[in-house]
């Protein structure tokens, strides 16, 4: 260990490059050196970590962070979508638009359902209640797969959480 | 007349509506019926019931869990629905003697359901009588498609 005096502060340092570490398994391996300061002992830490183990770490944690921003931002999409079209359907309703022109410009929203996994209905349901715990109905989780509801509550039927099984039928009366 | 105030559902040519929150959800294109429908929500409190009936019912409604008889009703939390005509604007007025309310029809082939639960809806007697495994049971006479798709 080396002591150092800077700028009145005496600083400790563990040896950079410990014994060993340029033996055969270090060979060919990148490494970050990282510095740590401890300001109540002033002493100066000196640590190195495979940087492969480090970059992979930091890249799971984007992955995680960009399907939660790539789902609320399809949330975001869903709604804004939702919004327009409630704005279109209020200019009616004000009969600031005509039945005829109301029925051509909703034709741009118009979608067609389709079969959604239950599984990943499931895992999205789960996920946007951790993040938001935002309690959407099964119309709202119809209308944002596109789906039936009968087909969310296939997906609801796999979340273990007292407030998803609530909106299932109850499984003694089903078959 | 049949009245059921748990979670069933209605399905009649004219409908007419109460309710305190409105929203309206961006129309779909009906497999069933081969045209799009307008999709709404009812909030707070929402009661539908049948105006005019649909010209033989048991052969035009599209669910056969549905009532479909004039003056059937349901009221529930939440209710949600669609029509084949845009919905037109509500009035308000009053609907308790401490409530107003926003009053409205669903005009053309329409259909409405209370959500809140579907438990509520399973469990209903109204539906357990008839269909006790099933939330909604397409009338058979629209699967033809379906068997002619498969064929």
């Amino acid at each position: 260990m080396t002591t150092q005096k800077i700028d009145s502060v005496s600083i400790s340092a563990s040896p950079v490059v410990p014994e060993g570490f340029f033996s055969g398994g270090n060979a060919g391996q990148d490494f970050l050196v990282r510095v740590k300061l401890d300001d109540q002992y002033n002493t100066a830490g000196i640590f190195t970590t495979q940087t492969k183990i480090f970059t992979d770490g930091l890249n799971k944690y984007f992955l995680k962070h960009i399907q939660d921003i790539e789902l609320l931002s399809s949330v975001i999409f869903w709604q804004k979508k939702t919004i327009d079209y409630q704005a279109l359907n209020m200019a009616f309703m004000m009969d600031s638009l005509s039945e005829e022109d109301f029925e051509k410009e909703a034709e741009k929203f118009v979608v067609r359902q389709k079969e959604v996994q239950p599984a990943l209905i499931a895992s999205f349901i789960e996920r946007l209640d951790l993040l938001t715990g935002l309690k959407l109905d099964t119309s709202d989780y119809a209308d944002y797969f596109q789906c039936s509801q009968n087909n969310v509550m296939a997906g609801l039927s796999l979340i273990n959480n007292p407030h998803f099984v609530a909106m299932l039928p109850s499984p003694e009366k089903t078959k | 007349m049949n009245k059921s105030n748990i979670c069933a559902a209605v399905e009649g040519n004219k409908l007419k509506f109460n309710t305190r929150q409105f929203f309206s959800k961006p129309p779909i294109f009906d497999d069933i019926l081969k045209k799009k429908i307008y999709r709404f929500k009812l909030g707070i409190n929402g009661y539908v019931e049948i105006d005019e009936p649909l010209i033989d019912p048991k052969n035009t409604a599209i669910f056969t869990t549905s009532l479909i008889n004039k003056g059937d009703a349901i009221q529930g939390g939440s209710v949600d629905g669609w029509s084949t005509k845009p919905i037109k604007k509500p009035t308000v007025g009053a609907a308790t003697g401490t409530h107003s309310a926003n009053f409205s029809y669903l005009k053309g082939h329409s259909y409405a359901h209370v959500q809140s639960g579907h438990r509520d809806h399973q469990q209903s007697a109204d539906v357990q009588s008839r269909h006790p495994d099933v939330i909604e049971i397409i009338n058979p006479v629209y699967l033809q498609d379906e068997v002619k798709k498969k064929t």
